[in-house]
């Protein structure tokens, strides 16, 4: 993992563990299950899956994409336990707004973990396009780092996305 | 009694409202601030609380509750905020605005419940307290 530093002295590193904590605390609430750190080796795995997404932006000290991705049948499931009905009830609006929402709450977990670390940061609403630097242009984006967690027995992928 | 729920996400939407069905009060839906100001101004007289998400598009949960306490007309009705981030300053920004508390998202229903009876309790109580003055 680099070991790059922002203006603001936090270390891609930080941030990382940042998001792991964010994942598995809001992750086990609302699937009111294990959630484990999975084998780092698993893109594949979602190269061939049907998958659904949801990105947000977090700007500030720091300029981050955090996109959650998770195979429909998870997603299908976390979102039956935010909406409090069985998954069979819901429609594929209803899965990729639940999987936006589990988007929504992770990057907040995440904003105010960074804040306790001095890094101040808004939010987007969910579903957000590459961030653009103030004057307009795109930033050049650093490598993704891809997280990858077990949920309800599914592996689901958290990529964090940090602009220069 | 009438309790808005706004939320930009339906499903978390629908699962508030079932618990303020549950528990005797008739949801209002709004998903975003714009709607959730236009309800509370068609029922001012009947809401006794209004659940109102922070991260919400139009005007965002912070904006709608300022819209709110700066008329005559809303300035009644009890705001409860919900937020994904639990962050101290933003708390402290919508509790100095006016806000009776908070919940940190994801939330169980078992605490939203009851919050809200506590909520509607406290201002039953201050109603029967200015009633006998």
């Amino acid at each position: 993992m680099s070991n790059m530093t922002t203006e603001v002295n936090i270390s891609q590193e930080n941030i990382v563990k940042c998001l792991d904590k964010a994942v598995l605390v809001v992750l086990t609430n609302i699937s009111d299950d294990e959630v484990t750190v999975a084998d780092p080796d698993s893109l594949a795995f979602f190269k061939n899956a049907d998958c659904r997404a949801a990105g947000i932006i977090l700007s500030g000290d720091i300029l981050v994409h955090v996109r959650l991705i998770t195979p429909v049948m998870l997603a299908r499931l976390l979102a039956s336990r935010l909406g409090k009905c069985p998954p069979d009830n819901l429609n594929d609006d209803d899965i990729s707004e639940g999987v936006a929402e589990i988007a929504n709450q992770l990057a907040g977990r995440l904003r105010m973990l960074l804040w306790g670390q001095q890094c101040k940061t808004k939010m987007s609403l969910p579903g957000g396009d590459d961030p653009l630097a103030p004057d307009g242009t795109k930033r050049q984006a650093l490598p993704p780092v891809n997280r990858f967690f077990t949920c309800m027995e599914n592996l689901l992928l958290v990529q964090l996305v940090l602009f220069g | 009694m009438k309790i808005l729920v706004a939320d930009g996400s339906g499903l978390v939407r629908h699962a508030i409202a079932e618990v303020v069905a549950k528990i005797g009060h008739e949801p209002l839906e709004a998903e975003d601030g714009g709607q959730a100001l236009s309800l509370l101004h068609k029922h001012s007289g009947e809401i006794g609380l209004a659940i109102l998400d922070w991260n919400m598009p139009v005007l965002n949960g912070y904006e709608t509750l300022m819209k709110i306490r700066t008329g005559k007309q809303l300035e009644h009705v009890p705001v409860l905020m919900a937020t994904s981030d639990g962050f101290r300053d933003d708390v402290i920004k919508a509790i100095k605005a006016g806000a009776i508390g908070y919940l940190v998202k994801p939330f169980s229903m078992d605490e939203l419940s009851k919050r809200i009876i506590d909520i509607l309790a406290d201002k039953m109580d201050a109603k029967d307290q200015c009633s006998h003055i």
